[in-house]
């Protein structure tokens, strides 16, 4: 698809919430449910004054989370995919941690890592790196075996097959566990947020709620919400970046 | 030389043996085409496999220039059924994996690359990827990487049977002419009777499973001009047919 296409596609879909969401608070008539008019001009008035701060502090723990969450999933994840041994030690360890509601475990993340940005990172790697381990082990597994002959043919070492095969053949899978991830990692950073800080989108939500403030809660879900797109955006683009083979086959 | 004597394998599954090839004795000279013909399933694939130094579970001798197989010691081309090419990467990375496996980035001559696309009719098709190349153009990717390499020994399993008939024989031409360039010791699998007579100048044909052989026969015919249209050809074709009729049927 090209890029016109898809903003076109973008714009159509936005006109459609925003004409919804103007149905809903017209006919509800309720504070609660401000019209998407009043929000979008109150957005405009407090952004770069009062929001923008927050909303870097969101991007940038969101950015941290998944990025440190790929820098240690995908070895794990490449290493059980490929060396039996590696899967069959460690994949039930990681199918025993992966159901825990790793978000429970928010206070004890709290006392170790303290209030800070430290804890709010390592409690969405949590969440993150298994589904990353799993998307890219699985994606490992699904090579075909005779895809290694021609490398094992040539005396390929295991740096080789990594690079070459492995690395390369599982790249769509890791996108894919981000993408789907990373509405997960959302509202686990909009939680967070929600205790010990005085930045970030969360803390500006809800200290807009308990003013009861809603023009300023609803602006500040409008742009948690474009962060989650412009994240979506991005892991397209790297995608059509990086696995031109893959789009093309679409 | 490429030499096997008394090459025995066995796959050895939980509660049972299955013996694929049963004491397989043949020597290649340098310089010579080999084509082998079996039946379906009578270890032919197994044996290249057992040359290509993929499959290192073994009784028996085998050699290359009186040295034991050895993937990181021998040049060896290896072009599976499907070919072998990596999805993830283009006609020219795919083309160029076996140099830079074997030498290093550094040493690949840009020249050669580009005769060698040039002999094959891949110009114009580098940045192509392999989902965008019709059959017989991956055939030609995969012929210009085992040329390029200049193996000691090429191995191609069943390397025209997935073309139609017209690609096939147009595909056969274009292999005869680089290898007359390129004079590599090859060996093929096939099941074609036409295409062993077309292209090996030593034929071996194997048995029903367990794979043995049956006969080795040197064909004076291989690289003359337009066999295909010589009575002599089809003389052949007919009296291996009978040898093959005759002893699969057994």
């Amino acid at each position: 698809m090209t890029g016109k296409k898809k903003i076109v596609q973008y714009v159509h879909g936005m006109v459609v919430l925003f004409v919804l969401w103007y149905g809903i608070s017209a006919l509800a008539e309720l504070p609660v449910i401000p019209s998407p008019l009043a929000v979008m001009s109150n957005l405009v008035q407090i952004f770069y004054g009062k929001m923008m701060v927050h909303g870097f502090y969101s991007l940038w723990r969101i950015f941290a989370g998944v990025f440190l969450s790929t820098v240690f999933g995908m070895p794990i994840g490449l290493c059980m995919g490929y060396f039996e041994r590696w899967d069959r030690i460690l994949s039930p360890i990681v199918y025993l941690i992966y159901p825990i509601p790793k978000i429970a475990l928010l206070p004890m993340i709290m006392l170790l890592f303290g209030l800070g940005d430290l804890s709010k990172i390592v409690i969405m790697i949590l969440i993150i790196i298994f589904q990353v381990i799993v998307a890219i082990r699985d994606g490992v597994k699904s090579i075909p075996k005779e895809a290694y002959d021609p490398l094992y043919s040539l005396g390929a070492g295991y740096m080789d097959i990594f690079k070459e095969i492995i690395i390369p053949a599982s790249l769509p899978k890791l996108l894919t566990s981000l993408r789907i991830a990373m509405a997960t990692a959302i509202s686990v950073l909009f939680f967070t947020e929600t205790f010990g800080t005085q930045y970030g989108m969360g803390y500006f939500i809800m200290d807009a709620w308990m003013r009861v403030n809603y023009l300023e809660m609803y602006s500040g879900i409008v742009v948690l919400s474009i962060i989650g797109l412009a994240l979506f955006i991005a892991i397209d683009i790297l995608e059509e970046r990086l696995c031109r083979w893959h789009c093309s086959r679409r | 030389m490429i030499e096997t004597r008394d090459l025995t394998v066995v796959y050895k599954s939980r509660n049972s043996c299955y013996t694929a090839l049963d004491k397989i004795t043949m020597a290649i000279l340098e310089g010579e085409t080999c084509a082998l013909i079996g039946p379906s399933g009578c270890g032919k694939s197994t044996l290249l496999k057992v040359l290509a130094g993929i499959i290192r579970e073994f009784e028996g001798q085998v050699a290359i220039k009186n040295q034991p197989v050895m993937p990181k010691r021998h040049r060896i081309g290896f072009i599976p059924q499907n070919y072998g090419l990596l999805d993830w990467k283009n006609v020219y990375q795919n083309v160029t994996l076996g140099l830079r496996i074997k030498d290093g980035k550094k040493k690949i001559d840009r020249n050669d690359i580009a005769h060698i696309l040039d002999l094959l009719g891949l110009k114009g098709l580098e940045e192509r990827y392999p989902n965008e190349l019709s059959g017989g153009q991956q055939q030609r990717a995969a012929l210009a990487r085992a040329f390029l390499l200049k193996p000691d020994l090429l191995l191609m399993d069943e390397p025209f049977s997935a073309l139609d008939a017209i690609t096939r024989e147009e595909i056969q031409d274009v292999f005869l002419y680089v290898w007359k360039k390129n004079p590599v010791s090859t060996i093929l699998v096939t099941h074609h009777v036409e295409e062993a007579v077309y292209l090996g100048k030593k034929i071996v044909i194997l048995s029903d499973s367990p794979g043995r052989i049956l006969k080795i026969l040197d064909n004076p015919l291989f690289g003359e001009n337009d066999l295909r249209n010589k009575e002599d050809y089809f003389q052949m074709c007919l009296e291996l047919r009978k040898i093959i009729k005759e002893d699969w049927s057994k």
